[in-house]
């Protein structure tokens, strides 16, 4: 859906969508669920509940409604067909019941059948008018010509963005949030200094990271990318340290820093959309050792062979970068909106000045 | 050809729509909620009229679409065919539901004698010429 807005507002390929927005739309739902309970309950056909209607109002399909049941409805079919109601009934129920808005749409849609102008090549109905084939013919004779995008519809096209706020991600992130406080707990255990173990290997986490962000923006769980991580480095017999810093959310110095305080001088940085580096103390911030760009497509897997290689680098080796194979997908455009508000979400925690904390990291339902 | 209806004339509904009446003659003008609050509208004045098809017929053919004017003729010849004849009729034209030519020839003069319905019986008297044609008389599905 998304995609073809685009294709609409930079392409001119006018879909003829214009999306309502959220209220207008639930307004509109709501109207109409009313207006035909009112109908049901004045022609005596049936009473829908509270309950019924307002499932039927914000559902997104037809699962998530609690509404009649097939059977009520061949028993409401079956009454109507009895008792001959007509549509001149269902409009006058209508207006009886205040609808009359409602009750004026259904006359015109009736009054379509007496002219039959609809009938002609390539109908149909827009603002209460037919047109067709005849009035409205296709003139495409090549590029330029046919349908040309006016300047009124050119702006309405260009100012149609559906809002993606900090609100709505942060709602959609706390429903995992549940989830992840049964597989993972993070307790901060004190002020992260500076380690001597030349085993030890520091995860730098950012300021949202488990704490009101919980999955990548692959839909992994967050829990389960450090378990990967964690488990990687120890496997090489190494020491993983869990250090969460607030004074950055970028991801270069969420790798140097950790990087500094590893006694191996390797550490890791890993932001909650799952964007990680690999980052060595004596270099450049933006100069990593490895960096995972590619977050809406980095797989469990590859968190695994990021700390694999980490604990590799630590041990002096060279490792084999780890690579993810991409097919082109176009991750930027389906992602930006979202990844700009969590990175805004990140750095509105940071603070300057900020100390990182050492966090003592508990793996829970499952053994480690 | 002067006094046929063009495509300047469409939409109907818009250009005449004192002219356009439904079956008891009740205009489009006089088909208004109030009229239908007070009970003066009826099913019958929300029904199309032969006249009407008629006329779509017309702004087809200057729209150079003769074919779909065909088709509206048709249809203005069957507004007054009960319905139960018209679905026996079309379940006869699937393929195989006639088992000889006759039961369509019935069919087609039904249409000319009784509902006066021409356009109609030579149509389906070509459908019969095609059907025997095509081996679809013979052929049960």
């Amino acid at each position: 859906m998304e995609d073809f807005l685009v294709l609409q507002r930079d392409f001119e390929a006018d879909g003829g969508l214009t999306p309502l927005p959220e209220p207008r739309a639930i307004d509109l739902r709501t109207r109409a669920v009313d207006a035909i309970s009112a109908v049901f309950e004045e022609l005596g056909l049936s009473k829908p509940t509270t309950d019924m209607k307002q499932s039927v109002i914000v559902a997104s399909g037809s699962d998530e409604t609690r509404s009649y049941t097939p059977r009520d409805v061949a028993g409401i079919s079956e009454s109507i067909k009895e008792r001959g109601v007509s549509v001149i009934d269902v409009i006058k129920a209508l207006a009886k019941r205040g609808f009359k808005e409602e009750a004026e749409n259904l006359l015109s849609v009736v009054k379509l059948r007496v002219s039959g102008d609809y009938l002609q090549t390539s109908a149909m109905v827009r603002d209460g008018r037919v047109v067709s084939a005849v009035n409205d013919p296709n003139d495409y004779q090549g590029p330029g010509s046919g349908y040309r995008v006016s300047e009124e519809r050119r702006l309405e096209l260009n100012s149609i963005c559906d809002v993606l706020d900090q609100k709505e991600v942060l709602r959609s992130e706390a429903l995992h949030e549940q989830d992840e406080s049964r597989r993972i707990q993070y307790r901060v255990v004190g002020e992260a200094t500076q380690g001597t173990d030349a085993k030890e290997v520091v995860i730098g986490i950012s300021p949202a990271f488990g704490f009101n962000l919980f999955q990548t923006t692959a839909g992994h769980s967050l829990s389960a990318v450090l378990k990967n991580m964690v488990d990687a480095i120890a496997a090489r017999g190494l020491k993983p340290r869990i250090v969460r810093f607030m004074h950055t959310g970028d991801t270069s110095f969420l790798g140097l820093s950790p990087a500094k305080l590893a006694g191996s001088g390797v550490g890791i940085g890993i932001q909650a959309k799952g964007t990680a580096v690999i980052h060595s103390r004596d270099r450049l911030p933006h100069n990593n050792l490895e960096l995972f760009s590619n977050a809406p497509i980095t797989k469990l897997e590859h968190y695994k062979g990021l700390g694999a290689n980490a604990a590799a680098y630590a041990l002096d080796e060279m490792a084999q970068p780890v690579v993810m194979s991409t097919r082109g997908e176009a991750m930027g455009a389906r992602c930006h909106a979202r990844v700009a508000l969590i990175y805004a979400i990140e750095t509105g925690l940071t603070k300057e000045g900020a100390v990182p904390q050492n966090i003592e990291v508990l793996f829970m339902g499952e053994k480690s | 050809m002067t006094g046929k209806l063009t495509i300047a004339d469409y939409p109907l509904a818009e250009t005449r729509s004192s002219g356009i009446r439904g079956r008891r003659g009740k205009s489009l003008d006089e088909i208004t909620l109030a009229a239908v609050l007070s009970g003066d509208v009826t099913m019958e004045d929300l029904r199309i009229t032969p006249k009407a098809l008629a006329d779509q017929a017309e702004i087809s053919r200057s729209a150079m679409r003769p074919t779909l004017a065909l088709n509206f003729e048709r249809a203005a010849e069957l507004v007054d065919v009960p319905q139960d004849f018209i679905m026996s009729v079309y379940e006869l034209l699937r393929p195989g539901r006639a088992n000889d030519k006759q039961k369509l020839l019935d069919v087609a003069r039904a249409f000319r004698k009784t509902y006066k319905a021409v356009c109609m019986a030579s149509f389906i008297e070509e459908a019969t010429e095609v059907y025997e044609r095509r081996g679809l008389f013979l052929r049960g599905f």
